[in-house]
C-alpha cells in the first residue's frame, strides 16, 4: 500500500582507518542478515567501526544480536565499535537489554567517529 | 346502427316524405276547399231562385184573386156600394190576404170603393199613380213597386188588374194593396241562409228598407235588370263596397230582384271551417312526425354518440394496456378507462398478484366519494366482496349497497349509493382480481352495463396476463441478478457497508451492475463497483466473472490501483466496463482508490457533515485504459467517515447532465449525517429516484467507518517480510488510540518479537498464519498471539532469551502457552504508569 522501507546499507570511510556504516529501514529479523553481512564485509584487524543508527526506526533483538556480535568481533580483534543516533526505538530495546553496557553508544556521529578514534 | 353521415340524411328525408306529404294533403283540402266554396255558391243561387218564384207563385195567386174579384157583377157593374159591402166581405178587417186592403178605381182614378173605412170628404185620387196607368194603358194585371199611401202614409205594394164591364169595356182598376213591414231577420231566415237578402222592386227601390232606398251601386243594379239571374263572387256589393259575394233572380211578375248580398267569409264560413280544419290537422299531424322524427334522430344520435364515446375509451384503454409494463400499470389503466365509461363513478381495482389470495388494492381513479380518503381500505371492500365470491355483486340505493357489501356499512362509506363489482377472472379462470364501480347516486344496473364492463375487462385480462409474465420474468431477471451479487457485505472494525441493487427499467435483462466488498485477513477492506456496458447474459457473464476476479485479487494485492489494473485482463476485446476499487485500513484509517471511467467517490465528513468527491485517481474505463493510465490516492478518512461509491446509472438521466445528478445525491449525503450505512443507502436511492424513474440499473455502496476500532484483530503471513507493515499499521492505530509513544515503542517490539518467535520457532521459517489481536481496553492493552506451528524449543541462545526478556521487562504479564496445535501468547501491558522508560529522542 505505501512504500516499504527498504532496508540499506551503506559503508564508508569518512577517515583513514575508521570504517562508517549507515544503516536504513529496520533492523530487525528480516533485514537482520543483510546488516551482519555489511559488517562482515569490513575484513581486516584492529578496525574502526562506526555504526549509524539515525536511519534506522526500529530494531528488534535479532538487530540488537546482530550489533552486539559485530561489536565483539571488532573489539575481540583489536578494533573499537560504536553505535550512534540511536532513535527512540532502538535505545528502548538496548536499555531493556541492558546493552548499552556492551556497545558503546552516543549520540553523534562526530561523537562516535571521536570515540573511536581515540581508544 | 348507421353510421355517422347517413343518420341526418335520413333525417332531412324523413323531413321531406313529411312535408310532401301535408302538401298533397293541403293541395286536397283546397280542392275540397273550392268545392265546398262553389257549392255555397249554388246554394246561394238556389235560395235566391227559390225566393223569387216564391215570391212570384205569392204574386200570381193574389193576381188571379184580383182577377175573380174583378169578374164578381158588382164590379162589372161598377156599383160601389155592392163592392165596398163585398170587399168588406172579402176583406176583412186585418186579413190576410191584402193587407193593405182592397180598392175599385175608376177610369178617372177615383177610388170608388174599398174595404177600408171610406175617409169623409172627396174620394181618393189616385190618377197619378203608376200602377194605375199601366194598367189603364195595358189593361193587363201590374204589380207596383214600393209606394208610400197617401192616407196612413204607409208603405205598400199594389197589384192591379183591369176590371170590365159586362159588355167587356174597361170601366177601372181592382187594386189590392200589401203592407210591407220591417221585419227584424228571423231565426228562421238566417237559417234558411236569407240572411242579407234584399228585394229591389222594378223602379229599383230597396224594398227591405224603410225609406225604399236605392243601392248605391247603380251598375250593379243595370248588370241585375239585364242578366235577370246570376251569381257574382268577389264583385262590388249593392253599396258599392269591394270583395261582395251576391246572387239574384229577378221575380218577372212583381219585376222584383231578390238579391242577397254577403261578405265571403259569411259565405264561405262553413267551407273556410272546413278548410281550417282539415289544414289544422295536416299541420298537427305533420308536426307530430316532424317531431316524432327528430326525437327519434336524437336518440339515436345520443345512442351513437355514447357507443363513439365508449369505443374512443376503448382504443385509449387499448393503447395504454400496450404501454402498460407492469399489473399495476394495467390496473390503472382499467380503472381510468372504466371511470370514463361509467361519468361520476370512482373505479377501483384490486389485484391478486403473485399467486397471492389476498386482493390489494393497485388502482383507483374517477370521483372517489368525498366522504373516503385516498388511502382508506374501504375502497377495496367492494371490489374484495366480488373477488371473494368470485362472481358479480351489484347494488343500488344505500340501503341495498349497505346489506350487499357489509364493509361499506361505516360511517365513512355512507356516500355510495351504488356498486357494481365483478371479478377479474383469467383465461383459464383464475381469480386474477377484481374491479369496483362506486357512485354517490343511486344507478340500476342494466344488462347493457356488463357488456361495457366485460370490453374492458377482456382487454385487461390479456395485458394483465402478459404483464404479469413479465413482471414474473422481471422477477427471475433481478433474482439471477441478485445472485451474482453478494449475499452480504463484512461488518467489523466499527465498519459497516450497505449497498442496493436498483434493476432499472422492466425488463427480462439482467443489468451488469456489481458491487463487492472484502474484508482480508489483515483487516483490509477492498470494495468493487462497476458496471459492464450493457445488458443481457454476456454483460452478466462478464460482470460474475469480474466480480470473481476482484475477490481474488483482493487477497493478492493491497493497492486498488493494481486490482483495477488486475480486471482489465478479463475485459474482452471491444468490451467496456467503468469501476471503483476502494481499499481502506479501519485501523490507521488510510483509505486509497482507483476509478475507471467511473463516476467520483463521495466521502461524508461526520464531524462537519461535508462532502467531497473525489475523481483525481482516476482513469478511461476498462478495456480503454493503458495499465500506466490507472492510478490511485491516498488520503485518510476523517472519523466518523461514509463512504459512497455507486454506478452511472444512480446519477445519470436522459438529457441532464451527470454533474447534476451527482449534485443530487451529494446534497442527499449531506443530510445523512450520522445516520447508519443502510439508513444513508435507502436516503441515497430514494433521493436519486425520487425525480424521475431510473431506466438504467444502479448499484450502490456505502461504507461507514464510524470510529478506530478498540481491537486490533489481523491474521498475517508467518513471514519476517510481512513484519514491518504490521508494524506500522499496529503503530499507527496505537497512536489513533491515544496511546502515547513510549508506550507504542513497547507494544510494537513485543508483538513483533512474539510474531518471530511464532515464524522462526513455531512454523521454523516454512511460512503459516499469525493471528494478532490487541485490545485497547481502558488503561490495558492486551495483546494475544496466535500461531498453529508446532513449537521447537529453541537450542540454548542467549540471544533468544532476549526476545522473552522484552516481554518480560515491557508487560504487565506474560503469559506463553505450547499445546498441541500452535502456540499462544498472551500479554498485557499496563497504559498511562509510564512504567517504561522514557524515550531519549
Amino acid at each position: 500500500m505505501r512504500d516499504e522501507p527498504v532496508f540499506a546499507a551503506e559503508t564508508s570511510e569518512p577517515e583513514a582507518g575508521i570504517d562508517l556504516v549507515v544503516f536504513t529501514g529496520d533492523l530487525d529479523f528480516a533485514s537482520g542478515e543483510q546488516a551482519s553481512a555489511a559488517l562482515a564485509a569490513l575484513s581486516g584487524e584492529a578496525r574502526r567501526v562506526v555504526v549509524d543508527l539515525s536511519g534506522v526506526g526500529f530494531v528488534d533483538s535479532s538487530g540488537v544480536k546482530m550489533l552486539v556480535a559485530a561489536a565483539r568481533a571488532v573489539e575481540g580483534e583489536g578494533g573499537t565499535f560504536a553505535v550512534c543516533a540511536a532513535s527512540a526505538p532502538v535505545r528502548r530495546v538496548i536499555d531493556i537489554l541492558h546493552l548499552d553496557q556492551v556497545v558503546r553508544l552516543v549520540e553523534t556521529r562526530a561523537e562516535a567517529i571521536a570515540a573511536v578514534r581515540v581508544s | 346502427m348507421t353510421s355517422g353521415t347517413q343518420r341526418p340524411r335520413l333525417l332531412v328525408g324523413g323531413i321531406v316524405a313529411v312535408l310532401a306529404l301535408a302538401a298533397l294533403a293541403g293541395v286536397f283540402a283546397w280542392r275540397q276547399y273550392d268545392d265546398g266554396k262553389r257549392h255555397a255558391l249554388n246554394e246561394l243561387d238556389a235560395r235566391v231562385v227559390l225566393a223569387a218564384t216564391v215570391f212570384d207563385t205569392y204574386f200570381s195567386g193574389e193576381l188571379s184573386q184580383l182577377r175573380s174579384i174583378a169578374e164578381t157583377a158588382a164590379v162589372r157593374a161598377g156599383n160601389a156600394p155592392a163592392m165596398t159591402a163585398y170587399f168588406r166581405r172579402v176583406q176583412p178587417k186585418k186579413g190576410s190576404a191584402f193587407s193593405g186592403g182592397l180598392g175599385w178605381i175608376d177610369r178617372d182614378g177615383r177610388v170608388r170603393a174599398s174595404s177600408a173605412p171610406t175617409p169623409a170628404g172627396p174620394a181618393l185620387n189616385v190618377a197619378d199613380r203608376g200602377y194605375f196607368r199601366t194598367v189603364l194603358a195595358s189593361d193587363k194585371p201590374f204589380i207596383s213597386g214600393g209606394l208610400i199611401s197617401r192616407h196612413g202614409r204607409r208603405r205598400l205594394i199594389v197589384m192591379a188588374v183591369p176590371t170590365h164591364d159586362s159588355s167587356g169595356r174597361l170601366n177601372g182598376v181592382l187594386a189590392g194593396a200589401l203592407r210591407l213591414q220591417q221585419a227584424a231577420p228571423s231565426k228562421q231566415s238566417v237559417a234558411l241562409g236569407f240572411q242579407g237578402v234584399v228585394v229591389i222592386d222594378r223602379d229599383g227601390q230597396e224594398l227591405t228598407e224603410a225609406s225604399f232606398a236605392r243601392p248605391a251601386n247603380t251598375a250593379l243594379l243595370r248588370r241585375m235588370r239585364k242578366h235577370q239571374t246570376e251569381v257574382l263572387s268577389d264583385t262590388h256589393g249593392l253599396t258599392g263596397s269591394g270583395g261582395r259575394v251576391v246572387a239574384y233572380a229577378t221575380t218577372p211578375l212583381a219585376g222584383w230582384i231578390t238579391a242577397i248580398d254577403r261578405s265571403p267569409s259569411s259565405v264561405f264560413a262553413s267551407a273556410r271551417r272546413v278548410l281550417a280544419l282539415q289544414l289544422a290537422s295536416i299541420v298537427a299531424a305533420a308536426l307530430l312526425i316532424f317531431f316524432l322524427l327528430i326525437w327519434i334522430y336524437r336518440r339515436a344520435n345520443r345512442n351513437a354518440v355514447a357507443v363513439r364515446r365508449r369505443n374512443e375509451i376503448v382504443a385509449e384503454l387499448t393503447r395504454s394496456l400496450a404501454d402498460a409494463y407492469t399489473p399495476n400499470d394495467v390496473a390503472a389503466a382499467l380503472a381510468t378507462a372504466l371511470s370514463k365509461s361509467f361519468p361520476g363513478s370512482a373505479a377501483v381495482v384490486g389485484l391478486a398478484e403473485g399467486g397471492r389470495s389476498e386482493l390489494t388494492l393497485a388502482a383507483v381513479e374517477g370521483q372517489r366519494p368525498s366522504t373516503i380518503a385516498a388511502g382508506d381500505p374501504v375502497l377495496l371492500g367492494p371490489a374484495a366482496e366480488a373477488y371473494e365470491r368470485g362472481a358479480k355483486q351489484t347494488a343500488s340505493g344505500q340501503a341495498a349497497v349497505a346489506r350487499a357489501f357489509p364493509e361499506l356499512q361505516r360511517a365513512a362509506a355512507r356516500g355510495i349509493a351504488a356498486v357494481y363489482a365483478t371479478p377479474i377472472l383469467g383465461r383459464r379462470g383464475g381469480k386474477l382480481g377484481a374491479v369496483a364501480l362506486l357512485l354517490a347516486d343511486p344507478v340500476s344496473f342494466a344488462a347493457a352495463n356488463d357488456a361495457i364492463v366485460d370490453a374492458h375487462l377482456e382487454q385487461a385480462i390479456q395485458a394483465l396476463g402478459r404483464t404479469l409474465r413479465q413482471e414474473h420474468e422481471h422477477e427471475v431477471a433481478v433474482e439471477l441478478q441478485r445472485s451474482l451479487l453478494p449475499a452480504e457485505l463484512p461488518e467489523q472494525d466499527d465498519v459497516s457497508f450497505a449497498a442496493r441493487y436498483h434493476a432499472g427499467g422492466t425488463g427480462v435483462e439482467v443489468g451488469g451492475d456489481w458491487y463487492d466488498a472484502v474484508r482480508r485477513p489483515d483487516g483490509l477492506l477492498h470494495v468493487s463497483v462497476g458496471d459492464v456496458a450493457g445488458r443481457g447474459i454476456a454483460a452478466a457473464t462478464l460482470m460474475a466473472q469480474l466480480r470473481n476476479a476482484f475477490r481474488a485479487y483482493a487477497f493478492d494485492c493491497t493497492s486498488p490501483a493494481e486490482i483495477t489494473r488486475r480486471l482489465q485482463r478479463h475485459i474482452p476485446s471491444g468490451g467496456m466496463v467503468t469501476t471503483v476499487c476502494l481499499t481502506f485500513d479501519p485501523y490507521t484509517r488510510r483509505f486509497g482508490y482507483s476509478l475507471a471511467g467511473h463516476p467520483p467517490v463521495l466521502i461524508l465528513d461526520g464531524a462537519t457533515a461535508t462532502v467531497t468527491t473525489h475523481s483525481a485517481a482516476g482513469s478511461p474505463p476498462l478495456g480503454f485504459a493503458g495499465a500506466e493510465a490507472i492510478v490511485e490516492e491516498w488520503l485518510t478518512l476523517p472519523e466518523p467517515a461514509t463512504v459512497v461509491a455507486y454506478t452511472d446509472g444512480l446519477v445519470e438521466r436522459r438529457g441532464v447532465n451527470i454533474d447534476t445528478g451527482i449534485e443530487r445525491i451529494v446534497s442527499v449525503l449531506a443530510r445523512t449525517s450520522g445516520g447508519s450505512a443502510e439508513e444513508t443507502a435507502e436516503a441515497l436511492l430514494t433521493g436519486a429516484l425520487a425525480k424521475d424513474p431510473v431506466d438504467d440499473d444502479a448499484a450502490l455502496v456505502v461504507m461507514r467507518a464510524a470510529a478506530v476500532p478498540a481491537r486490533f484483530d489481523v491474521e498475517i503471513p508467518a513471514d519476517a517480510l510481512a513484519m514491518s507493515a504490521l508494524r506500522r499499521r499496529l503503530d499507527t492505530w496505537l497512536s489513533l488510540r491515544g496511546i502515547d509513544e513510549a508506550e507504542r515503542i513497547d507494544a510494537v517490539l513485543v508483538v513483533h518479537e512474539a510474531c518471530i518467535n511464532s515464524i522462526e520457532h513455531g512454523y521454523q521459517l516454512n511460512g503459516g498464519t499469525i493471528r494478532l489481536h490487541v485490545e485497547h481496553d481502558g488503561d490495558t492493552l492486551g495483546i494475544s498471539v496466535e500461531d498453529t506451528g508446532t513449537w521447537r524449543p529453541p537450542t540454548p541462545d542467549p540471544s533468544r532469551g532476549r526476545g522473552t526478556q522484552i516481554m518480560e521487562t515491557t508487560m504487565l504479564a506474560t503469559d506463553i502457552a505450547h499445546g498441541a496445535d500452535g502456540t499462544r501468547v498472551v500479554l498485557r501491558q499496563r497504559l498511562g504508569s509510564n512504567a517504561g522508560v522514557a524515550p531519549t529522542v
